[in-house]
């Protein structure tokens, strides 16, 4: 399993599984692994890659597969700076981000039966001209807590993730495993609150290989996210003043010289997998049933609900590869529809429907690498998203929808140099990213271009990822762009001889 | 078949997993209350008999979150409050006739939750101002690094179309004690700091006020503006409190007030929530009161509310305990005031007395002690 995976999951979970921000995270730098994928424009269909395969754990990340997954052990350092800024963003986003960590993450056996994996970083994150918004995360519910200021926040803490598996038999395989983040907050400026971000996630999985080329798996993973926001007394001379809202227009005036604010999200997902790994096909079929349930909470001298938000999530994803035998050429396709039904009321008023989010996508996508004569490879890929979104915030009687479709093309190339030097570079193009919230503007287009290069001497693997993005929209004179650097230097311990791509 | 088993199994517990959840979703919207409401004026001002009022503003506001929504009432009398969220809401009707200068006013509180057909009726009456009130009050403070609260002060207004005297009055903070008092279930409102006029209430004739005359009581009368920007010069009053027993200033040029209650403080209001109130001095008496905090019984004055000339009730959050019944005040002023904002309450325009302070009463700044 990847960090980058994990970290997608947890912000899913955060902001409502399927809350795609593209402008915000598009240019991101891959964390931990897949730094290749990303430097390859995200070409993952039809790219074969040790961290990008067709099996439970790399497109499922059911931790009892890790043991099959595995192939070498290895101790990577990681540093990675992305920045990403401009106007061409959501009201309470961050004008500027500035993204910096430095980690580390390895895999090693633990005996015969079994494997473990294990990842480590600390990071700065700096979210600059702020506007009024409070929270970690604005957009994961229709409560808002807000101020009058805009300032700029900076966060510090760790994040960390271990998975683990054993094998019972040679056909029966479980694991487990965690992600977790913690960081604190300051905001700059009057109000000055505290942010604690505590996020928790278990992973649980089981593999059975019934025979054939089946593998069947099954994951279950809770969640805990829990956002705090302290408020004390300030320097300014005065109370602070907050706005706690309710959608975009119930909301009550708050004063006060100390309070807290917090957000305690509850999640279940059940995951149902099942594989086929055949010589030349090889395909795998996911299906997730999710529930999440964000209970928002004031606490002055006794805690009282604000505010509840529940996502029902169904999921299902296929996603298959061909590589002839003999043929230096491989397909791949993606399909799925994900279905993120988000509502919410104020617990005080439980009869009546503040807000209904329903959320449907369906994916589509295909792509092809070749692998051309003189160890060049040429990735490319196509998908789709077909996404039907409503935004009925009741009690302000607004009411938006969205029935759009999002391209996204991706061509890369890869030519290598003896085993020794790898040369990367990508293009990625989306049109028309979706917010859930339909907050964005309508019809951004993004484009993006990555390039790097590996280099693999004496045990030792040295990557580079760089990207740059630029989000436009036709008729609104406003950017956003993003830059994003990460180095991986990965120490080889014990090499079985695995093909590493 | 085993793996038959295995899948069944899997997609029914999964199946079963969004059904599990703390809350149901409800069917109905919120936002889709409508109210159709009728004016009706049922003191003959503008008729005879009960007559619909037309040209009325209905003001629509909610003490539990930000709202404020103006109507107008048809030539029917009718006006349509449509698109309200679920909560609870203080309607009043106005109406104020300027070339005959009276007004009517009504009142009521509705708590809808979904109710899109709604009809329902205000009762107007002529609005019988009381000849004084308190106009405007200061009890924000003006600088928290100091905690600077000295300049508070209460103004007091002559509405009526006569000199009035205020010989023997009593300025009152009241409080809620421990025990809790049901302010509905009592004629008498608790005195805190009760301070008083020289004089004696109906009898001496030495403090006048003139109609349309403002009166500032100020906790001490000097310029504070000189400790800090938002500070308010005081040094204008015309009267100032002073508590003997403490170490509380006292401006020889500016006459006093002084405490009847049994404390040795100065007259100050709390910073977020407090009742003020203007009574004649007349009918009090001294009534004890179980304090927990110091295991003992402690002296309140009972201020009877029948002597009561004008009460106001601030808080700066809508939700707070009442102190104050609804027979004296029915609403706060004063609601999302920070504490040493440099901020004050003051009627909308001076005398306006509809016993609902969250009505009559707006937020400003600067201060403007003496005048309006």
């Amino acid at each position: 399993m990847t960090q980058r995976k994990r970290s997608a999951i947890g912000r899913a979970a955060a902001a409502g599984a399927a809350c795609i921000v593209l402008l915000a995270a598009a240019a991101g730098n891959a964390r931990s692994d897949e730094i290749r994928v990303s430097t390859l424009a995200n070409a993952s269909l039809a790219l074969e890659d040790r961290d990008n395969g067709i099996n439970p754990y790399d497109f499922g990340r059911n931790p009892s597969w890790l043991f099959r997954d595995y192939d070498y052990s290895y101790i990577r350092f990681i540093a990675s700076i992305e920045e990403r800024s401009g106007h061409l963003r959501r009201e309470y986003d961050p004008n500027l981000i500035n993204d910096l960590y430095l980690g580390f993450s390895g895999i090693k056996t633990l005996g015969s039966n079994q494997v473990v994996r294990g990842y480590f970083d600390y990071r700065r994150l700096d979210d600059r001209e702020v506007y009024r918004n409070l929270e970690f995360n604005q957009y994961n519910d229709p409560f808002y807590l807000d101020d009058l200021t805009t300032g700029d926040f900076q966060y510090y803490g760790p994040r960390t993730s271990v998975d683990w598996a054993l094998r019972l038999r040679d056909d029966l395989y479980i694991g487990a495993g965690f992600d977790y983040d913690i960081s604190t907050g300051l905001k700059q400026v009057y109000t000055r609150p505290e942010i604690v971000h505590n996020y928790f996630r278990g992973n649980f999985g089981l593999t059975w290989l019934p025979g054939g080329n089946w593998s069947l798996g099954l994951a279950y993973r809770p969640t805990r996210l829990q956002n705090r926001t302290e408020f004390a007394k300030p320097d300014e001379g005065y109370d602070n003043v907050i706005q706690g809202y309710a959608g975009d227009a119930i909301y009550e005036v708050r004063t006060f010289s100390s309070y807290t604010i917090t957000e305690v999200e509850h999640g279940h997902e059940g995951m149902l997998q099942a594989f086929w790994g055949g010589a030349g096909l090889k395909a795998g079929l996911i299906a997730r049933v999710g529930i999440s349930e964000n209970d928002v909470k004031y606490n002055a001298t006794r805690q009282y609900p604000k505010g509840y938000w529940r996502e029902d999530l169904y999921d299902v994803r296929l996603k298959a590869r061909y590589s002839p035998e003999g043929r230096s050429w491989t397909l791949g396709v993606l399909g799925g529809v994900t279905s993120d039904d988000g509502w919410g009321i104020r617990p005080e008023y439980p009869e009546v429907l503040l807000y209904d989010n329903p959320y449907l996508m369906y994916t589509a996508g295909i792509g092809g690498s070749w692998r051309l004569p003189g160890d060049v490879t040429f990735v490319g890929e196509y998908i789709m998203e077909k996404y039907d979104i409503e935004v009925s915030d009741f009690g302000a009687n607004l009411f938006r929808s969205a029935d759009v479709i999002s391209n996204i093309g991706r061509v890369a190339v890869e030519k290598k140099i003896l085993n020794v030097y790898s040369f990367r570079g990508g293009f990625e193009y989306v049109d028309f990213p979706v917010d859930r919230w339909l907050k964005l503007p309508y019809n951004i287009d993004t484009y993006r271009v990555s390039g790097g290069l590996g280099y693999y001497i004496g045990g030792w693997e040295i990557d580079l990822h760089l990207a740059w993005e630029r989000g436009v929209h036709e008729d609104i004179d406003l950017e956003r762009q993003d830059l994003a650097a990460m180095v991986w230097f990965t120490r080889i311990i014990q090499d079985l001889g695995v093909n590493r791509n | 078949m085993r793996m038959k088993v295995f899948i069944t199994a899997l997609s029914a517990a999964a199946l079963l997993a969004p059904s599990c959840g703390e809350e149901e979703r409800p069917s109905e919207p919120d936002g889709a209350n409508a109210v159709r409401l009728l004016a009706v004026d049922t003191s003959s001002v503008e008729g005879t008999g009960w007559e619909p009022v037309s040209g009325a503003t209905i003001r629509v506001s909610s003490p539990t979150f930000e709202f404020y929504k103006v109507y107008e009432t048809g030539p029917t009398g009718w006006a349509m409050l449509d698109n309200l969220p679920a909560g609870v809401y203080r309607i009043s009707a106005e109406k104020i006739n300027q070339d005959e200068n009276y007004m009517i006013l009504g009142q009521k509180e509705l708590s809808l939750v979904y109710e899109p057909h709604a009809v329902d009726s205000i009762f107007m009456n002529y609005q019988q101002s009381s000849p004084l009130v308190i106009n405007e009050i200061y009890y924000a403070g003006c600088d928290y690094a100091k905690f600077y609260f000295y300049d508070q002060f209460i103004e007091l207004y002559n509405s009526s179309s006569e000199t009035r005297y205020l010989d023997g009055y009593f300025l009152v903070r009241t409080t809620q004690v421990a025990e809790v008092i049901d302010p509905e279930a009592e004629d008498y409102a608790l005195g805190y700091y009760v301070f008083a006029f020289p004089g004696e209430s109906g009898v001496t004739h030495d403090i006048p006020i003139e109609p349309g005359e403002f009166v500032v009581v100020a906790a001490d009368a000097i310029d504070h503006s000189r400790f800090g920007a938002r500070c308010v010069d005081l040094s204008g009053a015309d009267w100032e409190f002073f508590n003997s027993l403490g170490s509380d200033y006292d401006n020889p040029a500016v006459p006093n007030l002084l405490p009847i209650s049994n404390l040795t403080n100065d007259f100050s209001m709390n910073l977020a929530h407090t009742a003020v109130l203007l009574s004649d001095g007349t009918d009090w008496e001294y009534g004890m009161h179980f304090e927990p905090s110091v295991n003992d019984f402690k002296e309140y004055v009972h201020i009877p509310l029948t002597t009561i000339l004008d009460g106001v009730e601030y808080s700066s959050n809508p939700d707070s305990d009442r102190y104050l019944t609804i027979r004296v005040d029915a609403g706060f002023a004063g609601v999302g005031m920070a504490r040493y904002s440099g901020r004050s309450v003051q009627r909308r325009f001076p005398g306006l007395d509809s016993n609902n302070s969250s009505f009559d009463f707006e937020i400003i700044e600067p201060p403007t002690p003496g005048y309006q």
